[in-house]
């Protein structure tokens, strides 16, 4: 039955028609994390949705997998290759303990797009990395009023001379129209007065400094404010504009839940929670996560995968180690690069994820991920002891690595290939792995 | 031609592979019997794993031997045609493979987690089984027998028109060979008759031929012939037929081959392997044109590598020789070139009738690698016309203005490389940092070593070395980039103009810039370009030192790594090392730190490495070593 609008954001707890299983644990595995291992998802189902619920919020060991990643980053600050970052993030993420946070961090990598091809420092795209870290189950009040300092996004935007005599416009739109009010909510007139209070913020020898000089200590009047406004100032006020709550209502929305976004009054529960816990991302993503409408039978596998929640999500699974770099050259050609997007907007996501070319690219990395696999530990294990019955370690294969079910004929197909490909059991799972990996299905989320 | 039983074979190897397979693995982890090329691979395989597992005694290289390898060549030549592409001939397999097998790095390698997995592997312990199984059948252990089957050399030959191969090996042990090759073919028929495939076996007059799915194997005698062409196979057992009744090598053979005969003649006394390549059948089949044109688009390519253009441009052929002791390995390629007669456009490099000599080495304590060759920059800059096409050179102009700029309006190529004597040095050695200016990558120290035509004109070097440091200052982008200070000196007759970073308070420590801090050295008529002050210096006051080179070289150019420097230099920049292994690999820090040391460690067990490359009157070569060290306990 479709889930009445008004009971969409009520709390979800498993009943009998709807349990707490496989199914709806793998939904949040793939909406959440990157990816699990088999048995690691039937720990979830074990421990219940409270407790996953939690675990995801906690962020067990990310200290010392923070110490691990430290000296890597500090060798690839020296470095002046851009490129390596793209590689130290998925191997960050294919190894990270914290999975919800790094996945949180993408996101916010999409919605504060700067590219690395433009900014070139390593140092700088390193330093925002980490700012979208840290604050990336946080609030997204230090979140702006760091990324408006941020050396990386005022290189992008061509931000690191703002003087008053002549205000870069760049980052005050950018602020408005992508970061925190969306299109329609301010004037041309809002640029430029927004402009103006960020008069003296410049980037001398890869550092933010503010100029006290260059900074225009007139009169600003913006979205119905007036004041001598500074930078910090101004952040505030573009924060507390009405439309900024339900412009990132719908921005984590998109993310988790769903790629067609509903109107704006759907979504207002959660932008309130953002009001009235000043921004707190965790609170709001907490609410959406627990919600009925989140669990809903019609969500799952509702999205299209990104390539890196795809592809990191499946070496994850496996536990495969793979060359970064190739990786890396990978993702490229999926058109989801980390540390590159496409432009100030970020990726688009959803259905354009894939095309014929993109989609060719995608069978192509899970036989490049399975075949790694293969050099690494096999498969074996994955078939859980039934090699006699091919039809059942498909079956269980297909409900790990599937959001919804495969069309019968699909399925048959697997169950042949299960049979019939050459080789022993760890190279028939390998070959059941590709051929799901090939099915329009495997590319939901 | 008739199938003959093999009634020697009593036992299928086949089935007893399958046996092994159901008896080592696991029910539902383990691949189902594949096909003959898969056991025959897992065969090879196991005879490698054998190298890794059975003990032997050291053996040292025998060159008292050297004549008769000689001899065993032409041997092996004699059943090959005449105009065989590509031939290798291996004296002494079993010894070859003790050698190796003895060496203390063997357990070093063993040790790598890769080769640890593959060892672990059910497949590897399967196949050795199988050798075992074949030991038994045999009466005899591998390299005993492998010494015994092949004590007249393996000999291989490869015809790039037809795309034939073949493999001969000549047995000491006629008994040993006729049955570990029917053990073999044995196993190899029950594999064929299991999956459907061809196999057949013929007797000819001198001895038997299994003809499979893509092999032919025969025995004559003391001789096993393996290849991928039936016609080829019998043609080379017509050869050792004719061969065998005549004392005389066939003329139509390769061992009448006077270019094969030229090359033999130029073998090294102690190798191990050889190797000889028509090269006039390699040009003929347009195989790799650029390595044969005699010239190259690209101006580093050719300051380079010029000379070996210019010999293989006519070249008949080409010999190589691999010599492996458990001190060293050594290689060593040649080609027949006439040195009076070379180009004079390639004089800048070859020098007046091929004489052209590197400098000599010099010796500076702590030097990770040390390069001496001929070159005169000027003669190959004034010759580009003739060594470049026109696009090239339009380029190379183009740069010329420019440099003459940087130069203060003089014509680059006259009096600037033009300015400086034939032959040059490349020095590198490790650096030591300043306090709060060490970078987190941590690069050896560079230096360019040239004399000047005139020492007069080091003002000249010296202004444009000032000026293009300036220019860095001057290139800020917005970034952390500290400015540099030029600073001169003059003292025990070394002028030192050379660049300091003024490291302000807020600029922070680990930048990889530090590794350069420019210097221009002048000392005599020796000009030092290096990328850091105090290698600048010490070099500048060794050219001072009487007796701090070595003696006249006879190589065109000289290369020399010493390995002990190059751990330590790398020791230094071990997270780097253990990032980048991360990444390539995808592996947690703590694997990847594993595989790091471990490649340190082995590194242990080398002393230096060379590369000789020498212009003889009739001869130009290019020689490799690699030499091996005791690692000390710690």
């Amino acid at each position: 039955m479709p889930l009445d609008r008004n009971d969409a954001w009520l709390s979800w707890q498993p009943s009998q028609s709807e349990p707490w299983d496989r199914r709806r644990a793998g939904h949040l595995v793939r909406r959440a994390f990157f990816g699990t291992t088999m048995g690691d998802l039937d720990r979830l189902v074990d421990q219940g949705l409270e407790a996953t619920l939690d675990e995801l919020f906690a962020g067990a060991g990310r200290e010392s997998f923070d110490d691990e990643m430290r000296p890597m980053e500090r060798v690839l600050s020296s470095t002046q290759d851009p490129r390596s970052l793209a590689s130290w993030w998925l191997l960050r993420m294919s190894r990270t303990p914290c999975q919800f946070l790094e996945k949180m961090t993408l996101f916010w990598h999409g919605h504060f797009a700067t590219t690395a091809s433009k900014v070139i420092d390593p140092r700088a795209m390193l330093a925002q990395n980490r700012l979208l870290r840290e604050h990336a189950l946080g609030s997204f009040v230090p979140m702006v009023e760091g990324i408006s300092k941020d050396v990386a996004m005022l290189v992008y935007l061509d931000s690191t001379d703002n003087r008053k005599t002549r205000p870069n416009e760049n980052y005050a739109r950018e602020l408005m129209e992508l970061f925190c009010l969306g299109p329609g909510n301010y004037t041309e007139a809002d640029i430029k007065e927004l402009a103006r209070c960020f008069t003296g913020w410049e980037v001398r020898r890869g550092k933010f400094r503010f100029n006290a000089n260059q900074h225009d200590r007139g009169s600003k009047t913006f979205l119905g404010k007036t004041g001598n406004f500074g930078g910090d100032e101004a952040v505030r006020i573009v924060l507390d504009h009405p439309a900024s709550s339900r412009f990132l209502a719908r921005k984590l929305i998109n993310w988790l839940v769903v790629d067609d976004l509903p109107d704006d009054e759907f979504c207002e529960p959660v932008a309130r929670t953002l009001r009235e816990t000043d921004f707190s991302i965790g609170a709001a993503i907490r609410q959406i996560l627990a919600s009925r409408w989140f669990w809903c039978d019609e969500q799952i596998g509702s999205k299209v995968r990104g390539p890196v929640e795809m592809a990191i999500g499946l070496v994850r699974g496996l536990g495969v180690d793979m060359n970064m770099n190739q990786f890396g050259d990978r993702m490229e050609q999926l058109g989801q690069l980390p540390m590159f997007p496409p432009n100030v907007k970020g990726w688009e996501g959803g259905r354009q994820w894939i095309n014929a070319s993109t989609f060719i690219g995608r069978v192509n990395l899970v036989a490049a991920i399975v075949a790694a696999g293969n050099a690494g530990n096999g498969f074996g294990a994955l078939a859980r002891g039934n090699d006699s019955d091919a039809r059942e370690w498909v079956s269980e294969l297909v409900e790990w690595l599937v959001p919804v079910a495969l069309p019968q004929a699909s399925f048959d197909q697997i169950v042949e290939i299960a049979k019939n490909a050459r080789g022993g059991l760890e190279e028939r799972v390998g070959e059941v792995i590709c051929a799901i990996g090939a099915t329009p299905e495997f590319q939901l989320n | 031609m008739t199938r003959v039983a093999l009634d020697y074979l009593d036992f299928p190897l086949g089935a007893c592979m399958r046996t092994f397979h159901f008896v080592l693995c696991e029910h539902r982890t383990c691949p189902a019997p594949s096909r003959v090329a898969r056991r025959l691979t897992a065969i090879v395989a196991t005879l490698a794993l054998v190298f890794a597992t059975d003990r032997v005694e050291a053996l040292q290289t025998d060159t008292s031997s050297q004549p008769a390898a000689d001899n065993e060549a032409l041997a092996g030549a004699a059943l090959f045609p005449r105009d065989t592409t590509l031939f290798v001939h291996v004296a002494g397999p079993g010894k070859l493979v003790e050698r190796v097998l003895e060496h203390p790095l063997r357990e070093k390698i063993e040790e790598l987690e890769q080769v640890r997995a593959v060892l672990r592997g059910p497949q590897w312990v399967q196949a050795k089984l199988a050798l075992a199984y074949l030991e038994a059948r045999v009466g005899e252990k591998w390299i005993p027998a492998l010494t015994s089957m092949t004590g007249g050399g393996i000999h291989a030959g490869f015809d790039l028109k037809t795309g034939s191969v073949a493999i001969a090996a000549h047995a000491d042990d006629e008994g040993l060979l006729s049955k570990t090759a029917g053990e073999v073919l044995g196993f190899a028929r029950g594999e064929a008759e299991t999956n459907g495939k061809p196999f057949k076996i013929v007797s000819v007059h001198n001895g038997k031929i299994a003809d499979m799915e893509k092999m032919s194997i025969g025995r004559f005698g003391k001789w096993l012939l393996v290849s991928n062409k039936p016609d080829y196979l019998r043609a080379l057992a017509e050869r050792l037929d004719r061969a065998t009744s005549n004392a005389a090598h066939d003329e139509d053979s390769l061992a009448g081959n006077v270019n094969f005969r030229a090359a033999l003649g130029r073998r090294t006394a102690d190798s191990d392997a050889w190797v000889f390549a028509d090269l006039q059948a390699i040009r003929g089949a347009g195989l790799a044109p650029e390595l044969f044109a005699g010239s190259t688009d690209e101006p580093a390519a050719e300051l380079i590598f010029g000379g070996v253009f210019e010999a293989l441009r006519d070249a008949p052929f080409a010999a190589a020789s691999l010599a492996v002791a458990t001190d060293r390995i050594a290689a060593r390629l040649e080609v027949p070139f006439d040195a009076a007669d070379s180009p004079a456009v390639r004089e800048y490099l070859l020098g007046t009738g091929g004489r052209g000599r590197a400098p000599r080495a010099m010796h500076i304590p702590g030097l990770i690698a040390q390069v001496e060759t001929y070159r005169d920059l000027g003669g190959w800059w004034s010759n580009k016309e003739a060594l470049f096409p026109e696009n090239v050179v339009a380029g190379l102009a183009q740069g010329d203005s420019q440099l003459s700029t940087v130069f203060g309006g003089v014509d680059f190529g006259n009096e600037v490389l033009g300015a400086l004597q034939p032959g040059m040095r490349l020095l590198v050695k490790q650096q030591e940092f300043a306090k709060g200016q060490s970078p987190d990558i941590q690069l050896p120290a560079f230096a360019l070593v040239t004399r000047l035509q005139n020492p007069a004109d080091a003002r000249r070097f010296r202004i444009s070395f000032q000026s293009l440091v300036g220019l860095l200052n001057l290139s800020d982008d917005g970034m952390e980039r500290p400015q540099i200070e030029i600073i001169t000196s003059r003292e025990e007759g070394i002028e030192l103009t050379a660049g300091e970073y003024w490291a302000e308070n807020d600029t922070r420590d680990g930048l990889f810039i530090y590794n350069f801090s420019p210097a221009l050295a002048f000392q005599d008529d020796y000009m030092i370009l290096s990328s850091s002050r105090d290698f600048a210096r010490e070099i500048a006051l060794a050219t001072k030192t009487p007796g701090n080179e070595s003696a006249d070289s006879e190589s065109n150019t000289h290369i020399h790594v010493e390995a002990d420097t190059l751990r330590r230099a790398i020791e230094v920049n071990r997270q780097a090392l253990v990032a980048q292994t991360m990444i390539d690999n995808g592996l947690s820090r703590e694997n990847a730190e594993s595989r790091v040391d471990m490649a340190l460690e082995i590194l242990k067990y080398t002393r230096d490495a060379m590369i000789d490359y020498r212009v003889e009157p009739q001869t130009m070569s290019l020689e490799f070593q690699l030499r091996f060290a005791k690692p000390s306990p710690n």
